[in-house]
């Protein structure tokens, strides 16, 4: 990528906002996440409940075969 | 939700060492359906089941506003400014002058700059493409605009309308049909204007879904400042030939470049958004094979061959989207009913902060200037 050292991925939200992240060169074939609660946002921050027709407030399913190793050895993440 | 982006497709960004590149959306391996490339790509997919492919041409208007001594903001000084004016009498500190450098170092693709209609108002073309490139360029090009304008201590506004004694910040959306062949599909030189039935349709279905599409397209209790009569907006439920008081503009040029120009959304509306809605309400027009009005014989200020308009406010174009059940159908439900969810609470917040909202109609308020100023 030549001089690029940074990449600062954008993409149009539903308030029509650049939402997006600067991500280094060497992880760019990784993509990054968001947290898609975002589309409940208004321009003031406050959160509008997410109507009933949206599928996107079904929770994941996981697997024991998710769950990694914690930085706390007391606990547990999936 | 993962953020997934082609490394390869990663372009010289307009910061030192930072490239740029689109992200597309998913979670659980499925596309985000409220996201608005998502929405856009759909769009086009179904007028390319048609045999179609969507051209889109996208306009911006607007202001420069500098700092005032309130720790806000007020309009450039460019007191010898006019329309369609050019170099430093119309651009003193060359705000824009700068973003069209960055425009071209970057190589995002512009047809056009200079002044609109009133002080401190600029209007940036960008060049036609393909319908998602096009709407991509657009949304790279506001977001570095903004960025350059802001690094030097300016303020590039593209609020419908942040001032009341000026006109309001377009987004006009162009659009053109390619057929198989990679025609111009809008035209019929065996027509009387040179129009085919297609492009007739497509008017028709903009007109017919036109207050559904307001909401998209005009997605701000401050965008119904700028949707009235005499503001050189998409106000009335009409059509004309190189009319820009008519809401879908046909250029006068009967060739390649004939296009058709809805002149309603404005610039908060996410313009992948907009874009569908135009596509979406046109190709809903060609499959009901709707009948095209006759077009304005009026002035569009002063006179109007229609009383049918734009809905009044924010409030009334949310209910409008949500009653024209075939458009939400088309476009998409999922998006729609996210977006009338975060709507319908910032008009209630609006409704809440102005004593009346016919009263608050001819001002622009202070909820307005902080809700909207810093983002749009």
């Amino acid at each position: 990528m030549g001089d690029i050292r940074r990449i600062r991925v954008l993409w149009p939200d539903h308030l029509g906002l650049a939402r997006g992240k600067y991500l280094p060169v060497r992880l760019a074939e990784r993509g990054t996440r968001h947290a898609i609660t975002l589309f409940s946002l208004r321009y003031d921050r406050d959160m509008v409940p997410a109507p009933d027709r949206c599928s996107w407030t079904e929770c994941p399913t996981w697997s024991a075969g998710s769950i990694r190793p914690p930085s706390d050895p007391a606990g547990r993440t999936a | 939700m993962e953020c997934r982006f082609d490394p390869t497709a990663v372009r010289p960004g307009w910061e030192d060492g930072v490239g740029v590149v689109m992200g597309d959306l998913e979670r659980l391996g499925l596309t985000v359906p409220m996201a608005p490339r998502n929405v856009l790509k759909d769009a086009v997919a179904a007028w390319e089941a048609m045999g179609y492919t969507p051209q889109i041409g996208i306009e911006f208007e607007a202001y420069v506003m500098q700092p005032d001594a309130d720790d806000g903001w007020k309009p450039y000084h460019c007191p010898g400014s006019f329309i369609y004016g050019t170099g430093p009498l119309n651009d003193p500190a060359g705000v824009a002058d700068m973003v069209y450098r960055v425009a071209d170092e970057v190589e995002l693709r512009l047809e056009s700059v200079h002044t609109e209609f009133d002080a401190a108002q600029f209007e940036f073309t960008l060049e036609y493409d393909t319908a998602l490139a096009a709407a991509d360029e657009a949304f790279l090009f506001r977001t570095m605009a903004r960025d350059v304008a802001y690094e030097r201590g300016y303020l590039l506004t593209f609020m419908p309308r942040p001032i009341i004694d000026r006109g309001g910040n377009g987004l006009h959306v162009n659009m053109s049909l390619l057929d198989a062949d990679g025609d111009n599909a809008l035209l019929d030189p065996d027509s009387g204007d040179g129009l085919s039935t297609l492009a007739r349709q497509c008017i028709a279905g903009q007109l017919h879904h036109m207050s559904a599409m307001a909401a998209l397209c005009a997605p701000t209790a401050n965008s119904y400042k700028r949707l009235q009569p005499g503001q050189l907006s998409g106000y009335w439920k009409n059509w004309g030939p190189d009319h820009r008081c008519a809401t879908v503009r046909v250029n006068p040029e009967r060739d390649s470049s004939t296009r058709l120009e809805n002149r309603m959304p404005d610039g908060a509306a996410t313009v992948h958004t907009a874009v569908a809605a135009v596509l979406t309400a046109a190709r809903l027009g060609v499959e009901a094979g709707f009948e095209c009005p006759d077009p304005e014989t009026g002035d569009g200020l002063e006179t109007a061959c229609t009383e049918e308009h734009t809905p009044d406010d924010l409030g009334a174009a949310l209910a409008a989207l949500e009653a024209d059940t075939a458009f939400v159908e088309a476009i998409g439900p999922g998006m729609v009913a996210q977006f009338l969810a975060i709507k319908s609470v910032e008009w209630e917040k609006y409704v809440a902060a102005v004593d009346s909202v016919a009263e608050a109609r001819d001002r622009i308020t202070d909820w307005e200037n902080s809700t909207y100023l810093p983002y749009i």
